[in-house]
């Protein structure tokens, strides 16, 4: 068993680490406070389109004062060549910033770039600082008081899936992280906006015209950022997992749904834990109290046939 | 312990001897990249000789980086409030665990958690079971694993109080010092440190819960265990939560069910022998769990 972090995006880049080159201010125009799950950060800044950015991006955790628990310290500001540059005024026209986690730089970069880092960044330490839930690579959705968990790898279709399952009914729990509880081993809602490629927004009918994100600083990234409402959804409540659907890589030909035995669930959802080391044996016999759901591997298929197959064999 | 590293520089190496004694199974030779570290510091201050006094209780103070955290007189002083401090700092952030403030002992392998509201008296009545024979899971904080729902041990000695001190004298080697409130500043947050083994006793494997017993201290009083109703014994259950703001309702949801699961009573404690008593006989009176 071993831990993993949530992959970093292919479309992050810049220097890291080169702390000589980052000269620390001691005021901020913005601070922040955000609670996901029970992690919380604070987030400073002297840049505020960057501030503004994370206010949209993770408004379902934005708290107006600091939650209880001691936060992460996530610090964004203008890259300066010299000191001098704080007073002068000169720091306004830097064009990298530097972004720090606990007081170490991290990445020096462009602002779009540093933006992208500190979302991946804010969902990343979530399973690795959370110690209250088990966390799997897995989208999830709920109908009613029944959760769906959707593992797959990084680039199966885990966010398209879900958006699609959003469009066709389902309220939301999470494109990327199931959260299981182990007091009732259900799955909780992680809100995060979901993350789509740009091309495969076309894969929901009149998504496009519903989306917010281009503007602000946002307006430079790549990815695109979907709130449950352009689906039509809301975030769903706790529910108890009814069935678990592995999906498959090959997404070529119609979708086939195929049952898999609850051993096979186990034996897969280790594969897609991020924190199984820190819960060890009880870590185990949580998951097998998750892997009496109702088990299928999903393959082939648009997301929206996937949705609709979901929708009617599996819900 | 639980990814926290701590240090332990004195001016005085007998300190470092005493704190052996007590945490030696936790040494390490360096902290692990990644842990959180914390420093601590003990100036021991100097023996002196008073007019009409056979020697004055040295005065020390133990810091943490730059920061005083007490002034104390004795090692066995520095010593329990040391672990009081780094007790409190390690399991702090043991969120995989729903921590509550109780003391736990096993007896046969049944844990009987005692969830109380902070307590001074709570570790003597632990330390008391400990004597006649219960297994030491921990004084004043107990770590219940959610998924297993069994609790874990801390794995650090018992913490009595200081007006508790006299039930122990008997395995407490330094002289007490003084005691007059008047005379001590924190005089309720001094500790004495005592290991399962000075009692006769020994730290207990991770066990589920046979019983909840609720304490009430009102020494002076009679000493009797009774019913409590579900919930009040959950309201009871949450006034000991220590970690609840990150668990939230699944605490009250696992506590419930725990509730619902074993015996629970109330125990009054008049005399903290008699409650021993009482305790060490409830697994013939109850026939062990529900």
């Amino acid at each position: 068993m071993s831990d993993r972090d949530l992959p970093l995006p292919e479309t992050v880049t810049g220097e890291e680490m080169d702390p000589e080159a980052s000269q620390e201010p001691t005021d901020w125009s913005a601070t922040d406070y955000y609670g996901l799950l029970s992690v919380t950060v604070t987030v400073r800044s002297l840049y505020e389109p960057f501030s503004e950015a994370m206010r949209w991006h993770l408004e379902p955790f934005h708290r107006p004062e600091p939650p209880r628990g001691t936060p992460t310290i996530v610090e964004v500001w203008p890259r300066v060549d010299d000191e001098g540059d704080w007073s002068t005024g000169a720091w306004r026209d830097a064009e990298m910033l530097v972004y720090a986690s606990d007081g170490q730089v991290q990445r020096i970069a462009s602002a779009p770039s540093i933006l992208e880092y500190a979302l991946w960044d804010a969902n990343a330490m979530v399973p690795r600082l959370a110690r209250d839930f088990l966390f799997l690579h897995a989208g999830a959705v709920v109908r009613g008081d029944r959760a769906i968990l959707i593992p797959a790898l990084m680039d199966a279709g885990k966010s398209t899936t879900v958006a699609a399952l959003l469009a066709a009914g389902f309220d939301y729990l999470s494109d990327e992280l199931g959260a299981i509880d182990p007091v009732t081993s259900f799955a909780y809602p992680f809100e995060k906006l979901l993350s789509l490629d740009a091309d495969a927004v076309r894969f929901i009918p009149g998504l496009e015209e519903r989306l917010a994100d281009r503007q602000g600083l946002s307006a430079q990234l790549r990815q695109r950022y979907v709130r449950p409402q352009d689906l039509g959804a809301s975030v769903g409540r706790a529910a108890p997992v009814q069935a678990l659907v592995f999906l498959e890589g090959d997404r070529t030909g119609p979708p086939r749904l195929e049952r898999l035995s609850h051993a096979e669930a186990v034996h897969r959802m280790v594969n897609h834990c991020f924190n199984l080391t820190r819960f060890g044996d009880r870590g185990l016999v949580l998951l097998t109290r998750v892997a009496a759901a109702a088990v299928y591997s999903l393959a082939g298929g648009t997301p929206m046939q996937r949705a609709e197959i979901l929708a009617n064999e599996v819900a | 312990m639980n990814e926290t590293a701590f240090s332990l520089r004195s001016t005085d190496p007998a300190l470092l001897e005493v704190v052996d004694r007590y945490l030696g199974a936790h040494a390490i030779q360096a902290p692990v990249k990644g842990e959180r570290y914390y420093r601590f510091s003990a100036d021991c201050g100097e023996e002196r000789s008073l007019p009409g006094v056979r020697r004055a209780k040295r005065v020390g103070s133990l810091y943490m980086n730059t920061l005083r955290v007490f002034r104390v007189r004795g090692l066995e002083e520095m010593a329990g409030r040391f672990i009081s401090t780094i007790r409190d700092i390690a399991t702090f952030a043991s969120d995989e665990y729903v921590r509550i403030r109780a003391g736990a002992v096993a007896f046969d392998g049944r844990v009987v958690l005692l969830p109380s509201p902070p307590e001074p008296h709570l570790p003597a009545l632990v330390g008391g079971l400990v004597r006649t024979g219960a297994a030491l899971l921990g004084d004043e904080i107990a770590l219940i694993e959610p998924v297993l729902r069994d609790v874990h041990p801390l794995g650090l000695p018992i913490l009595v109080g200081v007006e508790d001190r006299g039930l122990f004298a008997d395995v407490l080697r330094e002289e007490p010092a003084s005691q007059r409130k008047n005379d001590r500043e924190g005089l309720e947050q001094i500790r004495y440190a005592i290991l399962a083994q000075d009692l006769g006793g020994r730290v207990a494997e991770t066990a589920p819960v046979g019983w909840f017993v609720f304490p009430r201290f009102e020494l002076g009083g009679p000493t009797r265990l009774e019913a409590i109703g579900g919930s009040e014994a959950l309201f009871e259950f949450a006034r000991a939560g220590l970690n609840f703001h990150v668990w939230g309702e699944r605490a009250l949801i696992l506590g419930r069910e725990m509730l619902a699961s074993v015996p629970v009573r109330r125990l009054r404690v008049g005399s903290v022998a008699d409650a021993v008593t009482l305790l060490r006989d409830l697994d013939g009176r109850e026939g062990g769990a529900a």
